[in-house]
């Protein structure tokens, strides 16, 4: 990871384990085919990913 | 025009959206929606720019037709998506785990590793997924998601 983020001259970013990707997918998508579905204010947002432990400057949409 | 006010009436344009990329697997036209939901077709590209603006897809920035609808892809990435039979681009690993998600179903995402090009799969079985090894890498900060969002 830190070879490739080398070559594309960028900076590593977070890494997450398979199982915590998947817990934000459920987490995010679940009900993006219910009619009732908006998209999330930032706060909103934020406590999605707060609530499967992101959290911090990384995770901040401010 | 649906007689519907104007929020109800994106709302079931993004539907329809989405539920054509289910069954068809790919992105529909900007025509087939307005076949789809019986709007002028003039109607569906005001909307769908609308929709664009508010970050709810994404248009292609010069034909204007439908680029994402989070978190189908409309054109081929390094992350797909396989359901039973029926598969789908994804934007990237944590919208291809999201297709699986979003249907409620066992899946199976294949993408590669973009430093040694090996082949990953991630499976989801019975609601969990299998760990291969592999890590879901997000490189820009969130705040940045937005800004080169075809990067992102």
């Amino acid at each position: 990871m830190d070879d490739w983020c080398a070559r594309s001259g960028r900076a590593r970013g977070r890494s997450l384990a398979p199982a915590t990707a998947w817990q934000l997918a459920r987490a995010w998508y679940h009900d993006r085919l219910d009619p009732r579905w908006r998209r999330k204010t930032r706060a909103e947002a934020e406590q999605v990913f707060a609530s499967v432990g992101l959290a911090g400057e990384f995770w901040s949409l401010g | 025009m649906s007689a519907l006010d104007p929020e109800h009436a994106l709302a079931g344009l993004r539907l329809a959206i989405y539920r054509f990329f289910v069954e068809h697997q790919r992105a529909p036209s900007l025509g087939e929606i307005a076949d789809v939901c019986g709007w002028p077709y003039a109607s569906v590209a005001d909307a769908c720019e609308a929709l664009d603006r508010e970050h709810v897809i994404v248009l292609d920035r010069w034909t204007r037709e439908l680029r994402m609808a989070m978190p189908f892809s409309a054109v081929p990435t390094a992350f797909r998506t396989t359901i039973g039979e029926r598969s789908w681009w994804a934007n990237c690993a944590w919208d291809a785990l999201g297709i699986a998600a979003m249907l409620g179903a066992d899946a199976t995402v294949r993408s590669h590793c973009p430093g040694t090009r090996e082949p990953l799969t991630l499976a989801v079985r019975g609601g969990e997924v299998t760990d291969a090894g592999a890590v879901v890498h997000f490189l820009l900060p969130a705040r940045g998601w937005w800004h080169e969002i075809e990067f992102t």
